[in-house]
């Protein structure tokens, strides 16, 4: 009896039976989504989630969206696409969209109609216009580029108000540069898959530069036809992990290298003849910027960088037959320090490239948007737009910078289109505060970020994969285009076309939307606009853009008395109370921009940059030691600006006695996949503004390390 | 997924074995495969994917260090999928002989391991046994934000609470090849009509797929692997990882640095020594 009882209970197949459905039980939750099959069809379009411009194809079922891949066949990306990219269907789906007009009362926003919103608008416009006030309109833009920008800032001069400030590129700095300098405005566009020397000073090549998989495919053609790469970098980048030759150089003296191997390229033969062989005028400003450079002593105690060392790149740069040195872009292609563009376009002079294959070559912008200029009397009221409050080169730091020195707001209403300045600017605490200061703000977003949260009025644009949007791409190319993202989504929300909210806002103000907007709708104004290009653009998605010889040269009128480091030297804080010194890192895993990163993108980032919701910085092993700190550990990492608690992860890429950040984590607004994980670099930074252009131009600053 | 192989294998002798050869070279760790898979696969995603022990991905971008201290530190990115084993004895991988229910099984007419989620029951033996740690758990319901669920893809189907999953080189890719060759009457599929996401979404070109016993893919030109010594490579840039344990994967790497190929097999040396 016991025996068999023993048995039974041994061998009762009743625990395995049991246990077997319990899987099967979990497994059928009635939850698991099952997707519906359904026609498939590809539509082909633009990404303009960065200055890119590459091809995209959406693949969808019947309606649903669900994967956007690179289009094969496009001449910039030939099927390679980007994690943000790839996003698209996340981003076009994400709860996180603003689904329809919004009005923030009483501290909460509640949905309105298109109607309203507008209309509430137009009365505070109309009360601007009463106080004399038109100058009180301001309107911060993603970029100045294409016809929505365009109409933003018609809508502020027939208004009267001269306060339009798109986030400058690099290319607008480089702009004002070639045109103080050679007086003729151009912008360099860099043969990457000819050249086979490439100096990069500081360039995140793999990391977004430039149309960024455009560069990735040439550092790939590079590994394939011989090219070497020689990455100049203060941390071992992905980049620099991927270069032929990695160079550690002290934090911002980039330029003083490139200026260091410009004078010993100046001294050669070969030096000689490039220099004489360049027009006079713009001869004469190149020996300008090369003649106070350091020489090759005085470079190695700046930079760090061995002379013999210098004294080699020089020499295989100019021996070589197509030497091409490439400047560093900010976050999202924004300008860098005057003198380190000057200072690697004329090492691009000296070695003789200037629009040769494989060098750097003068590309000049052509503009497309060719509508009658507003006339004096369109404008209505007060009087003729005067200067703008950010500066010539209007500047978004130098807008917040005016509005924080002002006890009142100078600024009555706001307009926020395609940018997110409470996040990305830096010292973006003191933006956060500057804006609350502005009685209005509207935001155009069609998500949720910070400006939008930020803001009184919302008015969300369509996403980019449910709209039209022109898209001139220069990003360094030496071919630029003019690209055409077309809808690939059917509407998902109750949104509009920023254009469409402009227009109508115009037609309330001045009657028939006035002489000044004679377009019935967005989409009218950009077919009129692209008038015999649209068909083109909307069957192929992109045409050339034509490329105007460069002609002048002369005029120069260069400023060299500020000529200096000005990068470094004020970014504030003594040494001794702050001994570190910050370097941010951008990754294609994360996004810095309006649109923020995706779940997916999240997924992919590796937990030595983000783990739980702590940000992780790269210390040095060496540094980490000094500070007896060790992997793991929670630390404040202080900064004149703020503080911020951060994780330690010993790394040994990073230079002693500096601590590694990364760029597009520490969100406060995009719902709970991004909200408040990891730490943003920008509010730890202190903005400095470039003597020549006007642009921030921070990426460092000082900071200690404290144990928690 | 694998019904009526065996019919299959009577009717045409010849079989694929499709491999992957990803060059570390090129490899800048941008993170396009892992979404690319993703979105392609209908993997699903929580708000907090820093415990890289729970999250689930197909494909796993390492990143390995020569260690040497600043400024003599290199590195490599180091994208690992499943490696489709075909172990010494063909159809022997490790998961494969570990599963208790076939839910994952070595198919002979592709080289793929196959991975059905509807079989698995969750004992993860698969995973203990996976040398690669190319498997993940669900562990919880996957959850799709409202609205976010319409992206699903109908071609894979979603995974739920309590079942292991893995890289299946887009499997129903190559089932709508072979559909399409069905269709234009030809007997066997071409090196285009097949390709993973992962390897159309590489903007550096970095991942090369393809069929290891058709010589004229370019897969097979570059690795030249060695049939009497179950694929190994005869390309000396050309290696697998833990080669040593004789689990013979299918996807295959290449670096031109030395040390980045003794890290793959725990720096063994010639004489077999590690």
């Amino acid at each position: 009896m016991g025996l068999g009882a023993s048995a039974g209970l041994t061998l009762t197949p009743l625990p395995w039976k049991l246990l077997d459905d319990i899987s099967i039980w979990t497994q059928n939750w009635p939850w698991v989504p099952v997707p519906k099959a359904g026609v498939v069809s590809i539509h082909d379009s633009i990404c303009t989630l960065c200055p890119g411009g590459c091809g995209i194809t959406a693949r969808r079922i019947d309606e649903r969206l669900v994967f956007v891949a690179g289009q094969e066949n496009h001449p910039l990306n030939a099927g390679g696409i980007c994690p943000l990219g790839l996003s698209g269907p996340q981003l076009l789906y994400t709860p996180n969209r603003v689904m329809s007009p919004m009005m923030k009362v009483d501290g909460a926003f509640q949905p309105i109609s298109w109607n309203a919103a507008i209309s509430t608008l137009v009365s505070h416009l109309k009360e601007l216009k009463q106080q004399q006030l038109p100058q009180g309109l301001a309107c911060l833009a993603g970029s100045g580029q294409g016809t929505v920008s365009a109409l933003l800032q018609r809508f502020l001069t027939a208004f009267g108000s001269p306060n339009f400030i798109p986030s400058a590129s690099i290319d607008d700095a480089w702009e004002l540069l070639t045109g103080q300098l050679t007086g003729s405005r151009f912008i360099p566009g860099y043969d990457l898959e000819r050249a086979d020397t490439i100096l990069s000073f500081g360039c995140d090549l793999t990391e977004g530069w430039g149309s960024p998989i455009r560069t990735m495919r040439a550092c790939s053609g590079w590994k394939e036809n011989g090219a070497k790469l020689v990455q100049i970098q203060s941390r071992l980048s992905d980049t620099a992990a991927t270069a032929d030759r990695w160079i550690a150089i002290n934090p911002g003296t980039e330029a003083d290298l490139a200026l260091a191997i410009c004078r010993t390229v100046a001294e050669t033969a070969r030096g000689q003849s490039h220099i004489s062989a360049i027009d006079s005028g713009f001869r004469h400003q190149l020996q300008a910027i090369i003649k106070p450079g350091p020489s090759l002593e005085q470079a190695e105690g700046i930079t760090g960088v061995d002379a013999q060392v210098i004294q080699q790149l020089a020499d295989d740069f100019v021996g070589s037959k197509r030497p091409l040195a490439l400047c560093r872009e900010g976050a999202d292609r924004s300008p860098v320090a005057s003198r380190e563009m000057l200072a690697v376009l004329a090492l691009n002079a000296v070695a003789g490239n200037i629009d040769r294959p494989g060098g750097l070559h003068r590309i000049k912008r052509v503009p497309y948007i060719n509508w009658p200029e507003i006339r004096r009397d369109d404008v209505a009221g007060s009087g003729w737009p005067g200067e703008n409050l950010a500066g010539p080169l209007p500047s978004p730091d130098a807008f917040f910078k005016t509005i924080a020195e002002e006890p009142d707001s100078p600024v009555g209403i706001l307009l926020v289109s395609d940018c997110n300045p409470c996040y990305d600017l830096a010292a973006s605490d003191r933006i956060k505060r500057g804006i609350g200061k502005i009685p209005l703000v509207v935001s155009f977003s069609e998500y949720w970020n910070e400006t939008a949260l930020a803001a009184n009025l919302i008015l969300p644009n369509h996403s980019y994969l449910e709209r039209y949007q022109d898209f001139p791409v220069y990003a360094g190319l030496t071919e630029p285009r003019l690209g055409l993202s077309r809808p690939v989504s059917k509407q998902l929300f109750d949104t509009r076309y920023t254009g469409d909210a402009i227009l109508e806002t115009a037609r309330q103000l001045w009657g028939t939307a006035g002489r000044a907007f004679p377009w019935k709708t967005y989409e009218e104004c950009l077919k009129e606009t692209l008038s015999d290009q649209w068909d083109d653009l909307k069957g192929r998605g992109w045409i050339n853009l034509p490329r105007p010889p460069i002609t002048s040269d002369n005029a120069a009128t260069i400023s060299y008395s500020v000529f200096s480091n000005a990068d470094i030297e004020t970014s504030a804080g003594e040494v001794h109370k702050y001994p570190l010194m910050i370097l941010t890192r951008s990754s294609m895993r994360l996004n810095n921009s309006a649109v923020g990163t995706s779940p997916f993108m999240m997924k992919s980032v590796s937990d030595t940059v983000l783990k739980g919701k702590k940000g992780v910085v790269d210390v040095n092993p060496q540094t980490a030691e000094k500070l007896n700190m060790t992997e793991g550990d929670m630390a404040r990492l202080i900064t004149p600006e703020a503080e911020a608690a951060v994780m330690i992860h010993l790394d040994d890429g990073t230079m002693p006695d500096t601590v590694v950040i990364s760029q597009g984590l520490g969100h406060a607004a995009f719902g709970e996949y991004l909200d408040g994980r990891g730490v943003n670099a920008s509010r730890l930074l202190q903005p400095v503004l470039d003597p020549l252009t006007g642009q921030n131009i921070s990426r460092t600053v000082r900071a200690r390390l404290m144990p928690v | 997924m694998i019904s009526g192989t065996k019919a299959m294998k009577t009717k045409t002798k010849q079989t694929y074995h499709f491999g992957m050869l990803i060059d570390l070279d090129r490899c800048n760790g941008c993170g396009s495969c892992m979404v690319a898979c993703m979105s392609e696969n209908n993997i699903s995603f929580r708000p907090d994917e820093t415990d890289k022990q729970t999250s689930i991905t197909w494909m796993r971008m390492y990143r390995i260090s020569n260690r040497k201290p600043f400024p003599d530190t290199e590195r490599c990115f180091l994208p690992m999928p499943c490696m489709h084993c075909e172990g010494k004895e063909s159809g022997h991988s490790p998961c494969v002989s570990v599963c208790p229910v076939t839910a994952t099984d070595y198919d002979r007419n592709t080289g793929i391991v196959s991975q059905i989620p509807s079989r698995c029951f969750g004992c993860r033996y698969c995973m203990v046994a996976c040398p690669y740690h190319a498997r993940s758990f669900n562990w919880w319901d996957p959850v799709w934000p409202k609205g976010m669920e319409q992206m699903l893809n109908p071609d894979v189907s979603v995974r739920m609470r309590g079942v292991v999953e893995k890289c299946s080189f887009c499997y129903h890719r190559y089932q709508s090849a072979r559909d399409k060759a069905h269709l234009q009457g030809r007997p066997r599929i071409e090196e285009s009509d097949y390709q993973t996401s992962c390897t159309e979404a590489c903007p550096t070109g970095a991942i090369t797929f393809g069929d290891l016993n058709n010589p004229q893919h370019r897969i097979t030109q570059m690795v030249n692997p060695d049939r009497n010594l179950s694929g190994k490579p005869r390309n000396p840039q050309v290696f697998r990882l833990l080669e040593k344990l004789g689990t013979n994967p299918s996807v295959y790497y290449h670096s031109s640095k030395q040390w980045v190929r003794e890290v793959s097999d725990n720096h063994i040396d010639d004489k077999g020594r590690s």
